[in-house]
């Protein structure tokens, strides 16, 4: 009642109430601050409208990230995409979700100038202190992995090229064109999806492989990403070591650098260097 | 059981009272005056993660964010696509220029810890997070994300209301206490619901994998060497403690964006909070991550026992100065 009554008071611009030093009770809704209201309806209204546009922003983020509606966040996301950069928010919180899974760890090796040979990893908690900036080189060696799983190999590319074909002459010779428009344009988006991950992984494995180059003063170095798989409870109850050499699975092979330049390694046979016969 | 009588006389009187009450309700809700005393205490524990952060990013920052660093302009651009994920880094291409920019953030940070100039450093300090997150993507993780969020509803607020060089500048000229007022509810309310949504999203997550059900996520967490920062192996010989602390995680964070809001369970909510994130922190080395995460329950506490603590830890003072 009291605070109906307050809200029907003439409006100024501003009420100053007198303000008591000690707190306020903390915001909950179950226990209601009768203090007055500090700003005019006019304030609180237009307050409210960015209130919740803010706030379906804030939601759309992990509404759309990772997995999107096609009807509806996907679509909406985009649209707030430049508010979400600018405010870095669009995250999706999936803190160890769905299901913490297998680590991963990058691997190099190189020759250095003397002709020694050399071999490393990151993250390293030996010689990468604070823990903070060790998780930075933890993150690094995930986002390196995640990148380079991105890509498609030449075969599956292979593969996808053949169906779209088929797939393009059938709807061509049933007179189908909407579906064929459609079909060209989805086709268009996943090689780009392909081309940019791929892109992405050259670039930052080839900057890696330049600083790793340059701090061990080598003249080439290869990197490796390496996957550590979670050991069985049994395992470790018998005396298994988390740091188990057994628990690492073999290095899949991302690239090299040495003085002509940085070489992807293929996909389909990363023995082999993109490009290479 | 009502009578039809009974049930006529208790139905709302018309549309407009429950206007009425709807608006008060949001009135209430979102424009009462606050005290800063939260936002205070919140602003002295983000402004040490944010410090710890930056100093972190300096102890070897050219090799993460300089010029020819291992995070290259170009794979950043590819990624978003978009001119809006803005960093200063993409102003500056020197190295000595941007090392220079970052002993001034380091400044900056801190004025914002103690609480100096707050308005101004409150603002700059989340513009600094933010810069330096969309710069620094492939080596975020969590802590960046809640960090820079925590930074903006403290600047949105007046978090330099309370604990702060500011009021103890405001106390001599005889100002008197930072003044409750409105936009502290607003960043308050923002905090508070910003954290449901995240454990929202991170406890929806979770119920799409098995191991959440099956009870061995926390196991698959214990037992990955990368993060691993206390030796948990002992844990393994315990497999019924580890599907206790998966399922109430689980429930924990499910419950979490509904039970904090009620009297009742917001105490029991708030204590499971801190071993849960002191936990992944001291035993998965995300500590950082951990109180960032505690910062942000902070928002749940009221004020009133947030200043009573402080006060303890004056009157504690007192006493150790007396020899009592």
């Amino acid at each position: 009642m009291a605070n109906r009554k307050r809200n029907t008071k003439p409006k100024g611009r501003i009420n100053r109430p007198e303000v008591s030093d000690s707190p306020k009770p903390s915001s909950s809704p179950d226990t209601p601050d009768l203090s007055p209201l500090q700003w005019t309806p006019y304030a609180r209204a237009i307050a409210t409208v960015l209130i919740l546009v803010y706030l379906f922003v804030v939601l759309i983020g992990p509404l759309a990230n990772p997995i999107a509606s096609k009807y509806f966040s996907g679509p909406i996301a985009r649209q707030l995409a430049p508010l979400h950069r600018i405010l870095f928010l669009g995250h999706g919180y999936r803190f160890f979700g769905p299901d913490p899974g297998p680590t991963h760890r990058l691997v190099f090796r190189g020759v250095k100038k003397d002709g020694s040979k050399f071999e490393g990893f990151f993250p390293d908690r030996r010689n990468q202190n604070p823990r903070l900036l060790y998780h930075r080189w933890f993150m690094l060696s995930e986002t390196l992995f995640v990148e380079h799983a991105n890509q498609a190999n030449s075969n599956f590319l292979k593969n996808r090229q053949v169906e779209y074909e088929q797939q393009a002459a059938r709807l061509a010779s049933e007179n189908r064109t909407n579906q064929l428009r459609q079909l060209k344009l989805d086709r268009q988006l996943e090689l780009r999806y392909y081309q940019r991950a791929s892109e992405r992984t050259d670039f930052l494995a080839n900057s890696v492989a330049r600083v790793l180059l340059d701090s061990h003063q080598a003249t080439s170095i290869e990197l490796f990403s390496q996957e550590r798989s979670i050991p069985f409870p049994e395992e470790v109850a018998d005396g298994l070591k988390l740091n188990s050499e057994q628990l690492l699975l073999p290095p899949i092979k991302i690239g090299e650098l040495d003085t002509h330049g940085y070489r992807a390694a293929n996909l389909a046979d990363p023995n082999t260097l993109r490009g290479s016969k | 059981m009502k009578t039809p009588s009974e049930s006529t006389v208790a139905q709302p009187t018309s549309g407009a009272t429950f206007f009425h009450s709807w608006t008060n309700g949001w009135n209430q809700f979102w424009f009462q005056l606050e005290a800063p005393n939260a936002l205070g205490a919140m602003r002295i524990l983000v402004g040490l993660l944010v410090l710890y952060t930056h100093f972190t990013w300096g102890l070897q920052f050219s090799t993460f964010l300089g010029v020819d660093g291992l995070l290259p302009l170009e794979y950043r651009a590819l990624l978003f696509e978009s001119p809006f994920a803005w960093s200063h880094f993409d102003w500056f291409q020197n190295n000595q220029l941007l090392m220079t920019i970052h002993i001034l953030g380091l400044i900056i940070v801190s004025m914002f810890t103690l609480g100096l100039w707050t308005n101004w450093t409150a603002v700059l300090t989340t513009l600094l997070v933010i810069s330096y997150a969309n710069r620094a993507t492939g080596t975020l993780f969590g802590l960046d994300q809640i960090s820079s969020f925590l930074c903006m509803y403290l600047a949105i607020g007046n978090c330099g209301g309370a604990y702060s060089i500011d009021q103890w500048i405001a106390k001599r000229r005889g100002a008197g206490q930072g003044r409750s007022c409105t936009r502290n509810r607003i960043a308050i309310r923002l905090i508070q619901i910003h954290m449901c949504v995240v454990y929202f999203f991170a406890a929806t997550g979770k119920l799409q994998g098995t191991t959440w059900f099956n009870g061995e996520a926390v196991w698959g967490a214990l037992a990955s060497y990368e993060y691993q920062s206390v030796d948990m192996s002992w844990i393994s010989n315990h497999m019924w403690l580890v599907a206790i602390l998966t399922l109430g995680t689980l429930a924990w964070e499910l419950a979490y964006p509904a039970l904090i809001w009620l009297k009742l369970t917001r105490p029991i909510m708030l204590l499971f909070a801190v071993p849960i994130h002191l936990g992944i922190g001291i035993c998965m080395g995300m500590l950082s991550f951990g109180l960032v995460m505690l910062a942000g329950n902070l928002a749940f506490v009221d004020s009133r026992w947030i200043n009573k603590l402080f006060q303890l830890s004056d009157e504690s003072k007192v006493h150790l100065k007396d020899g009592s």
